[in-house]
């Protein structure tokens, strides 16, 4: 499965969720939707938007872990 | 509520009305007319006839029911969730339940047929009994698309 270490990345921003959200540019549900893994699938646009923020490549974001 | 949900509601409400009606005052006379003018070894036949007409009408009940609160989960702009598929899949079985209840009907169609020397009456009756199967096989075609459908929606509502 994918998993996606925003909390990590958060914290060494120095950022909060809501904060993430705003500068992202969508709701703070989706982007807790993000978060907790239940996402289907992310788009490419909210990606870039994500590493252009947290300024991080999507590799350090998505982590692939065998089930 | 919409005024059309309201038509539906009213027009399913009639026809439950209906099926009760059916149920309390035509249903037991045919019964006893039946079972009066059956000769004894017939009395299978006519019991077959009598049950069928009461699935028929137990299964049309609960289907209307189901229907209605369907229109109730359409009208809270609810319908493309797991329960409006599992209602869908409740009223496609109650149906089921009177495709079975017509064809309880053959035997009796099938002496009445023979006694009458009328084959039209076998044809106009296979047509009445082609019915229900044919709308509970189209119901589980809508239940497919409806869930298919339902899946393309949550995927596109889990894409971030």
């Amino acid at each position: 499965m994918i998993e996606i270490s925003l909390d990590e990345w958060l914290v060494k921003r120095n950022m909060t969720l809501t904060q993430l959200a705003a500068e992202v540019g969508i709701t703070v549900a989706n982007l807790s939707i993000l978060k907790t893994g239940k996402a289907k699938a992310v788009r490419f646009s909210t990606l870039e938007r994500i590493c252009a923020v947290l300024d991080c490549q999507p590799g350090d974001i998505l982590h692939y872990k065998a089930q | 509520m919409k005024i059309g949900t309201w038509f539906l509601k009213i027009t399913i409400g009639v026809m439950f009305l209906m099926a009760v009606a059916i149920a309390i005052i035509p249903a037991p006379q045919i019964a006893i007319a039946v079972m009066s003018d059956a000769p004894k070894s017939l009395g299978f036949v006519g019991l077959m006839l009598i049950g069928g007409l009461y699935l028929v009408i137990l299964g049309f009940l609960a289907a209307a029911w189901q229907a209605e609160r369907l229109l109730l989960v359409i009208d809270r702009s609810d319908a493309f969730s797991r329960r409006s598929v599992k209602l869908l899949a409740t009223i496609k079985w109650c149906v089921a339940v009177m495709a079975v209840g017509t064809l309880c009907w053959l035997p009796y169609l099938y002496v009445l047929v023979q006694q009458e020397d009328a084959p039209g009456l076998m044809f106009i009756g296979l047509c009445i009994i082609a019915v229900p199967i044919v709308m509970a096989v189209f119901l589980d075609v809508l239940q497919r698309l409806w869930a298919a459908a339902l899946d393309y929606k949550e995927e596109t509502d889990l894409t971030i």
